[in-house]
């Protein structure tokens, strides 16, 4: 289990508190979306995880090995592909060569499958590649490296629209029951179909800790048109399509879930309120 | 937990070589090109000079371009971690932090120590055949270092030199003195990291003025003549090779607490 217990952190001596008393596991089998505006502290929640920032005050563990040690039995665990990334200047034959042998889980069955899915050859110079495909690529070695946990900080930036449903059917593939898969992104759009499990920050603490499943289950997301009642509505937004609004579920069919509409009501209406009572569960 | 593990040393040794190739060699082109320019500058300086000695100002320069070359490579220790994402790169591959920092230093030091032979070898080869070309006073100076080196090599195995000696004290001086400089820029390294050459030196330069000044302040006549000249040469030389292995480990540590967001003085 990935764990932040109790976690604070702060970029230099005198800058603004970025997490504070954070607390949150990341479990087996899942795929956690971490959303929030700009400069919340999603990346920087994944830099902790990985090792590459020290916590202020807290821990944040991995099979309660603290991460900041950076040991090689942890970071074998550990991949994580970052918004912005370099890569060598050699063939991707080479680049396996040198960096495969650090994973002992890495399949050259799946990095070949996922290079297929994104129209990938194995023959490149990886150096050359445009950013997008250097993403592509990215991905498709972090899912062959096989580790445990996978942390992924706005991946979807620089693909194209195709790529983004190639990128969400890769990663619904390669999940696994050990893996735990932690998103960071503000494009909730590209994620939302993939996550089983939210986490919205702001202002460095946790706003809400859910599965999907149970918002699900207690919350319906729906478009009506103007004039309808709106007595259930806990949250209403005026869009150019009409009003999309978050009532709760009092039935048995649910709804797909609007991650934006839910993010959006979270900015004004209380977790508690609107989960009824569970914001914060796992 | 096993901190250091031969096979994944050589691992990220060959990974950092091949990946970070074009770097190498850029580095070494330097090198040569630093040779070669200062071999040609002499050979066309002196041209019109045919008693000018050449090629034993030729060996004097070879000695100070790798001692030059020592200082810089040595501010590469960890200067390659110098943008945000070679730091991720670097500090997420799966080795230990020792590993990690012994590649390095092998990379900057005996690396360059033993490379450094056939790039003087092409400079030097390099300067005959411009010098056939256009002109000058060029000469192969690789024997006459080759000769050098031997004649260094039987004064240290001759009787010339025994403990006690003035001289002995001198040559250990010296060696203390290059490693202590040394472990200065690998310091530099792990502090700066970008510009580390140019901002270690100023803040060496510093220092040195700064030292002189209040050595001069001392009179440390009353403790040689109370410990004797020998102890106060050995305790010199000694407090020169542990503030070197310092000055290492404090780098090694600065790398290990290294984190993927600098402050801003010392890099992006």
């Amino acid at each position: 289990m990935l764990s932040f217990s109790n976690v604070s952190f702060t970029y230099g001596r005198r800058g603004k508190e970025v997490l504070s008393g954070l607390s949150l596991d990341f479990e087996e089998n899942g795929i956690y979306g971490i959303l929030g505006k700009n400069g919340t502290g999603k990346s920087t929640m994944l830099y902790l995880a990985a090792g590459l920032l020290r916590p202020k005050g807290g821990n944040v563990t991995v099979e309660g090995v603290p991460t900041q040690s950076r040991r090689p039995e942890t970071l074998r665990e550990l991949f994580l592909v970052p918004e912005e990334f370099d890569l060598p200047e050699v063939s991707l034959r080479t680049y396996v060569q040198l960096n495969a042998p650090f994973y002992p889980t890495f399949s050259e069955d799946i990095l070949a499958r996922c290079l297929k899915s994104f129209e990938l050859g194995d023959n490149l110079n990886i150096g050359r590649l445009s950013m997008g495909q250097k993403k592509k690529v990215y991905i498709s070695f972090a899912l062959a490296a096989g580790t445990k946990y996978l942390l992924m900080d706005e991946p979807t930036n620089g693909l194209d629209i195709p790529s983004k449903k190639v990128f969400r059917e890769v990663i619904a593939r390669e999940m696994t029951e050990e893996r735990v898969m932690i998103i960071s992104t503000h494009q909730v759009r590209d994620v939302e179909q993939l996550i089983d499990h939210v986490v919205i920050v702001n202002d460095g603490t946790v706003l809400l800790n859910v599965s999907t499943a149970e918002i699900e289950s207690r919350l319906r997301f729906e478009q009506r048109a103007v004039g309808s009642d709106l007595s259930d509505a806990l949250f209403v937004q005026q869009t150019m399509r009409g009003i999309e609004l978050i009532c709760p579920n009092s039935g048995n069919d649910e709804t797909p879930i609007d991650l934006e509409l839910l993010f959006n009501a979270l900015q004004t209406v209380p977790a508690e309120k609107l989960m009824g009572g569970n914001g914060n569960n796992k | 937990m096993k901190n250091f593990d031969c096979k994944r040393y050589w691992l990220v040794l060959k990974q950092n070589v091949i990946q970070g190739r074009k770097r190498f060699l850029s580095s070494y082109a330097g090198v040569f090109l630093g040779l070669f320019l200062t071999f040609m500058c002499i050979s066309i300086g002196t041209r019109s000079n045919p008693c000018y000695n050449y090629t034993q100002n030729g060996v004097a320069l070879t000695f100070c371009v790798f001692m030059l070359g020592c200082l810089v490579f040595g501010s590469a220790v960890l200067g390659h971690l110098d943008s945000k994402t070679a730091r991720i790169t670097a500090l997420m591959l799966p080795a230990t932090n020792l590993e990690k920092f012994l590649v390095r230093l092998t990379l900057c030091l005996p690396v360059y120590w033993v490379l450094y032979v056939p790039v003087f070898l092409a400079a030097d080869a390099a300067q005959m055949l411009t010098t056939e070309v256009i002109g000058g006073n060029g000469q192969w100076i690789a024997p006459v270092l080759w000769q050098e080196l031997a004649n260094f090599g039987d004064f240290l195995n001759s009787s010339a030199i025994q403990i006690g000696d003035r001289a002995y004290y001198v040559l250990w001086s010296i060696i203390a003195f290059c490693t202590l400089t040394y472990a200065v820029y690998i310091f530099g390294s792990a502090v700066f990291r970008k510009r580390a050459f140019i901002l270690t030196s100023v803040v060496l330069f510093a220092a040195n003025i700064l030292s002189g000044y209040m050595l001069l302040s001392i009179d440390t006549r009353e403790f040689q003549l109370k410990m004797g000249e020998d102890f106060t040469g050995i305790l010199f030389i000694v407090l020169m090779f542990a503030g070197a292995a310092g000055l290492v480990f404090a780098s090694y540590k600065l790398f290990c607490r290294m984190q993927v967001v600098v402050p801003k003085l010392f890099g992006k």
